[in-house]
């Protein structure tokens, strides 16, 4: 029952036009002479072979061997700065010690700050950076110093990504010819750009913002450098201890050596150093800020002393808190105050 | 005029040339020509082109409509080439193509009227054109005149096998509709033309 014969007429027909046969399909095939111009014939052709070979084949004829040559020179690169880090003791210091004592200038919401225009010159402070490398970083500042400073996009390919703790310009604590100002980071930068990378590199987002912020801060500073605090510096002439246990942080004394024999330091007292800090710390973040945090206290640890406000009862946060260094005077590193509602 | 003349002369030496050998399938060519070798497209607008042309010309009366409904076809083959994939037979994709752009056509032509009444009124008898009364038959002649009068479904579904050789399903999806609607299409249209053609083959 499933042949031709026992389909319905009207089945047949379909079946057989189905097929490719019977008489419609004979009749239709007779009109099929009709065909295109060949005016059409020829833009069609024309517009096929000028088409552009997609991007996707393009993609395709790209060489195989560039995704695992990409990948195994990114796994030599990380075995490379592993080693490296592996290496250097002063990394491993920095690895293994507590969070706490590590690295206080990068690992707080600090700002180091110091004036590349003023000998001595405190460009930057960098954790467990022996004092070798500290003097050789500062007189490379210090030779740059008195040039005038370069654009900003003149640096730019030179420089390193920036260092979670950056230098930043501060208005002068010691009296000194009206030089330009430059910022510091970045011969420093190039030199310790590796290690940073290893050690701090999960720092790189905060240390940018607290770049700019800083950018906003220098101008702020030289233009406020004429009010700086000269006599508050030049008043005491008591001697600074050579002992540096009690530092907070390596990277402070780094940044701020010990008294040389026959030195004067340049803040000797606890009320210098209070009216030092009062003083930046109104320029940074304005009188009425600061106000809210007083009194301030001082307290010297080595060669630097640490300027703190006091929170306001009741309130949560943090008090604005400021590093000076005795032997030059020098801010060190600045934390802004928080306050959390 | 030249360039179309080199163009039919084009594709008469390579189906020359491909005598020798087994004729790459649709699909082949289609592969081949989204990949980037240009000379594959000539073997696969040879094949169909003629056939798209037709389905065009019935579907749409108007003979200036169809060429530029026919070059948009096939600038579409040509802009969708690196998307194509053989999931089915190119006959299937592009005679799809061409009936969107038909349908297109028609709601361009009576966009507040019904699909079906628009494309009943468009579908116009090409026997009476001058170039089809020049090439066909008096029997083509009354098949394309019974050809006009269906239905524009039962005439599309015709078209997409006749043309395109599209399978019961492959006209379903194209259309929209199921399978056994089709068939029932198809079933109409094949009484009617043969009914035309009864005193000839009775």
């Amino acid at each position: 029952m499933s042949g031709p014969e026992s389909l319905k007429p009207d089945d047949r027909l379909l079946e057989e036009f189905l097929a490719g046969e019977g008489a419609v399909r004979a009749a239709y095939h007779e009109t099929a002479l009709v065909q295109p111009p060949p005016a059409l014939d020829a833009a069609i052709l024309e517009l096929a072979a000028s088409a552009k070979a997609p991007v996707m084949m393009r993609r395709a004829a790209r060489p195989r061997w560039q995704l695992p040559m990409a990948t195994a020179a990114v796994l030599m690169l990380s075995l490379g700065v592993l080693l490296q880090v592996q290496r250097d003791p002063a990394v491993q210091q920095q690895l293994m010690a507590s969070p706490d004592q590590a690295t206080p200038a990068a690992s707080a919401p600090a700002e180091v700050v110091a004036d590349a225009a003023l000998p001595p010159v405190l460009a930057v402070t960098k954790p467990a950076l022996d004092e070798a490398a500290v003097e050789k970083k500062q007189t490379a500042v210090a030779a740059a110093s008195p040039k005038p400073a370069r654009p900003a996009e003149k640096r730019a390919p030179a420089s390193p990504p920036p260092p979670p703790v950056m230098a930043e310009v501060l208005p002068a604590a010691v009296p000194a010819p009206p030089q330009p100002a430059a910022t510091a980071d970045a011969p420093v930068a190039e030199e310790e750009s590796l290690e940073r990378a290893a050690v701090l590199g999960a720092m790189a987002q905060e240390s940018m913002q607290r770049r700019e912020r800083s950018a906003a801060s220098v101008a702020k500073a030289q233009a406020n450098r004429s009010m700086a605090p000269a006599a508050a510096f030049a008043a005491s002439a008591e001697p600074m201890p050579q002992a540096m246990a009690d530092a907070q942080s390596s990277s402070l004394l780094a940044a701020c050596p010990a008294l040389q024999a026959g030195q004067l330091p340049a803040i000797a007292s606890e009320t210098a150093a209070i009216t030092v800090a009062r003083l930046l710390l109104v320029q940074r973040f304005g009188a009425e800020v600061i106000a809210s945090y007083e009194p301030l206290q001082a307290e010297r640890s080595g060669a630097h002393w640490l300027v703190k406000g006091s929170l306001p009862s009741g309130s949560a946060g943090s008090a604005p808190e400021i590093a000076l260094c005795a032997t030059s005077g020098k801010a060190l590193r600045i934390q802004q105050p928080l306050k959390a509602e | 005029m030249d360039g179309g003349l080199g163009a039919l002369g084009a594709l008469a030496h390579h189906r020359g040339m491909a005598a020798d050998l087994p004729d790459p399938t649709d699909e082949t060519l289609m592969l081949r020509y989204a990949a980037g070798e240009a000379a594959a497209f000539a073997p696969l607008y040879a094949r169909h082109k003629d056939g798209v042309w037709r389905y065009l010309l019935r579907g749409s009366r108007n003979e200036a409509s169809t060429a530029e409904l026919f070059q948009d076809v096939w600038a579409s083959v040509v802009k969708s080439r690196a998307a194509y994939q053989p999931t089915a037979r190119f006959a299937t994709w592009l005679y799809r193509l061409a009936h969107n752009r038909l349908v297109d056509h028609w709601r361009a032509a009576r966009p507040h009227e019904e699909l079906d009444e628009a494309a009943q009124e468009l579908a116009g008898l090409e026997h009476e054109t001058p170039s089809a009364r020049a090439v066909q038959s008096e029997q083509g002649a009354r098949l394309l005149s019974a050809l006009a009068a269906l239905a524009p479904e039962q005439r599309e579904a015709f078209l997409l096998q006749a043309e395109g050789g599209l399978s019961l399903e492959d006209i379903a999806t194209t259309q929209g509709v199921g399978r056994e609607t089709v068939k029932s299409r198809l079933r109409y249209a094949l009484v009617k033309l043969r009914k035309e053609l009864a005193d000839v083959w009775p």
